[in-house]
């Protein structure tokens, strides 16, 4: 099989779309087809989906988390990528990119650079950046002008575990290369028993791990044909960085449901990372996105740059809670300023469902900010901060009674009690998930004297678990899902509570408004999970 | 030497029994006790030339005992040096302690350490050095200390000149009439002169910490019973100390007579009683915030029967509570010095917008996260937009120096970033709550500046820093303090801004009214309440 020039229609037009993007690179425009694989989904198929949607996992987190666990039940982040090629400092910048990003992942983080001599050398650890890389000798022993990073929480992978720490670096017939993975493969049993059946063994219980084996098993050549390949069997999400000895690769799967985004230094390298914050810090210019179905070839050697299409070309989905809770409000994701999307949330939350007769508008502290302030310019309502969160981490225990359990959940979040005590007080969060935060929040509040407490979610009720890279309670944990809002409300304890609607939200993002994932809240899955076969042989 | 009541210490005995009538709680408990006859008053008699200006010379020139690489860098606030706490009454003393620690972490992160007096009277003490939660990971740690009773303590060091885990207290100390430890926020001004004095004696000293010569001072005072050893000692101390000291049975809570640091009372419904540095720990721990420990004052508390009784030591001072802990230092939370912080920093933002408005500005924003209030203040009182145009970023983690210059000079940025949105093309002003040494305001002007702001207004939320602080705060040394060594308009060049602005000394003394005479201001003044004792090497202690 050889690479060949298709002349469909939709092809064509993905070309024509990158050709414009791409006016001033160096550019080389491949296209790969005839995988032997394709394992593209009919979405809308009843039969298929009825019984895909009976293997939407019940997940459970991976570990519990002590006071964090009790004090914070936001969905999490699962992965943060950064990449640098061109740039003698290549793993250090990785080192403060990653640090950048440790809101995407803290139980993980590593690190994989390629030395002068082309051989590719790892570091990872468990836990923060910071402590990961404590000892100054573990970042030196990472020299040369190529690197790949990773921050993590695991999605497959059950465990946390330093073997399921990425990036995750192979050997293979044609050298060496390490993948970096943002995302979730929905189809990953179905990969990894036919593999499996073919001979392969795994070394980790993470998903990514397959993609590492569809590279070696790929009967394609050059290396790009054989990422396309390879890329062109998974199915779900997948923001993916691959280092090689010579070569670095930037990969989007086809929804493009994780940000990953596009930077240039000014001494020419080349930066790929999940957000834009990550490029801010270590002084690279945000060039672009990666399209989603785009796969960026970075040669280190020449630094030219080179970029191909994943087939099919699938509609976008975006997730819509990178802009609700997971990026940094200074950071630029799918192309929008995630505070700019905030404080639209929060305003047309206020338009939606005043709180007549409050006295003060407040935010639940540190991503709750923003809708709070939307919120208060909306209504004309007094802005205050009424809860400061307490930012010092370090290891927690369990403590060793239940009631200085009860207090320790006290000590993440502090009423201000001169803003709050008589007062009516609008309390603006970014999301509702399982209710334990909510109703931990309400009874501070009242605690510490409120008249009334009126709760607003700036997002819709959460009724569905994430396939695609957001650890998300399992369905009957969801408390939208277990009770109307009227219920939920008993539940958390507030006078009045209301969400944004999902009709509001996307009448915000207006004509894109579907290309972006809100599965979570609709229940619309993109993408459905493959049913397992364990009797299917790979075809040859 | 017995313990007598004098007249001069009526008018104090009154007012804190009326306080106490007010509370209503333990009256038949409480002994007034005031002890008089100190052999070694060591009072200064402010006003005096001579000995003011020779005294000068011995200010401090502080260097901050080691470097911490990106955070020093990033953040030149002068640093709180201490939090203690303390719990008797209670089974789960210990556990209390550990979480109002935790919630006092802001006052020290170098160390620390709880002493719990044991079911057998026996005192335990485990310290460490780092965070609380790093110190007391291993739960092993805190289940060896159960008991009724036990104190805590957080820091940095004031005057021990280097981390070490010999400084980290409480300190454990046995003496002839069994052991007592100690947890002091503060600064002993006369801390030299008085070692020399112990020394000389034939004491010994295992630290370098001032808070050493306390138990110095316990062991060595001729006085009787304990309550009056612990006036004894504290009589001797000069300049600033909120002290726990905890004993088989007793628990001591003592503030200087010039209240510079904060030290509050409540209690838990089970009728245990709490001390803290800030109310905030009160608050975690489901205490009742009562009062302030008076200045002047010694409580003590008796585990045996939960008696409360209180001394007062003797001479009066003016009272100078230290307005940093207002200004930044306390969380905005707290109560401290009878006011809620968050009130007072709102205030400073207020009348900072009224001198020193900024007429054209596009919007507002705060240096995060102390400067929130004052920014908020400012917004209001100007009218202007308020928005959060800096973020700051929280991970902590062991840091370290990065290997090339390039690269610490882009881990600079780590720690606040811009949101360009909110800056770029705009005029802003930005508001902080103090400037010490510039080096934190002309990284933020620099930022705003490269995120695209078309003017950086800096407004400061009190006035300049040209002083030392003696009292427990590590301030740079007085040469690195740029407002000594420039002009305002010199500053605002150095930091880089179209414009800056302090609040003034004397609207920050309106906005105190009345009481601005029982604040420490020396840090913006110069007027230092307690100078330095020369030490005299010679001199032998009278015995």
């Amino acid at each position: 099989m050889g690479i060949v020039a298709a002349a469909t229609t939709a092809a064509a037009t993905c070309t024509s779309r990158l050709l414009h993007h791409h006016a001033t690179y160096h550019r080389h425009q491949l296209r790969y087809s005839a995988s032997p694989f394709p394992l593209s989904l009919h979405c809308g198929s009843g039969r298929r989906e009825a019984a895909a949607r009976a293997l939407l996992p019940d997940r459970v987190t991976p570990f519990s988390y002590g006071v964090d666990e009790d004090a914070d039940d936001h969905p999490r982040e699962e992965c943060g990528l950064v990449g640098v090629v061109g740039d003698p400092d290549a793993s250090s910048l990785c080192y403060l990119g990653l640090q950048k990003l440790q809101h995407r992942g803290e139980e993980g983080a590593g690190i994989v650079a390629v030395g002068g001599d082309g051989k590719l050398k790892s570091v990872t650890g468990l836990g923060l950046v910071a402590d990961v890389f404590g000892d100054p000798s573990r970042l030196a022993s990472l020299p040369g002008p190529a690197a790949i990073g990773h921050v993590r929480y695991s999605t497959a992978g059950a465990a946390a575990s330093l073997r399921n720490v990425q990036p995750f670096l192979a050997g293979y017939r044609f050298g060496q290369v390490a993948v970096a993975h943002n995302g979730n493969l929905v189809n990953y049993q179905a990969l990894r028993n036919k593999l499996e059946a073919r001979g392969s063994i795994f070394n980790t219980s993470s998903d990514t791990e397959v993609i590492l084996h569809l590279i070696a098993t790929s009967l394609s050549r050059p290396l790009l044909a054989r990422v396309c390949d390879a890329c062109e069997r998974l199915a779900g999400s997948y923001s993916l960085l691959f280092l090689t000895a010579d070569k670095l690769f930037a990969v989007r799967d086809p929804h493009g449901f994780r940000p990953l985004v596009m930077g240039r230094r000014r001494n020419g390298a080349v930066v790929f990372a999940s957000e834009t914050c990550a490029l801010d810090l270590i002084d690279a210019t945000y060039e672009r996105e990666v399209e989603p179905g785009e796969v960026v070839m970075v040669d280190r050697r020449d630094m030219s740059v080179a970029s191909a299409c994943l087939l099919p070309h699938r509609p976008r989905r975006a997730c819509v809670f990178e802009h609700i809770y997971f990026s940094l409000p200074n950071s630029v994701v799918f192309s929008h300023a995630v505070h700019e999307r905030r404080t639209a949330f929060g305003q047309a939350l206020a338009e939606e469902s005043p709180a007549p007769g409050a006295d003060v508008v407040i935010p639940v502290p540190d991503s709750g900010f923003y809708a709070a302030l939307g919120f208060a310019r909306a209504s004309g309502l007094e802005f205050q901060q009424g809860l400061i969160r307490w930012h010092y981490s370090g290891r927690s225990f369990i403590q060793p009674t239940q009631a200085i359990r009860d207090l320790a959940v006290k000590l993440k979040l502090a009423p201000v009690r001169g803003v709050i005590t008589g007062k009516s007080v609008v309390v603006v969060d970014d999301s509702l998930v399982r209710g334990t935060t909510s109703s931990k929040i309400v009874r501070l509040l009242r605690d510490a004297g409120a008249r009334e407490v009126h709760m607003r979610i700036a997002s819709p009720p959460v009724v569905g678990s994430c396939l695609y890279g957001i650890d998300t309670p399992s369905e009957g944990e969801l408390i939208s899902n277990r009770m109307d809002m009227d219920g939920v409300r008993r539940e958390i304890g507030s006078d009045s509570l209301a969400f944004l609607s999902l009709g509001k939200l996307h009448s915000i993002y207006g004509e894109e408004s579907r290309d972006y994932c809100d599965a979570c809240f609709s229940r619309k899955y993109p993408v459905l999970p493959t049913l397992a076969d364990p009797a299917a042989e790979p075809e040859e």
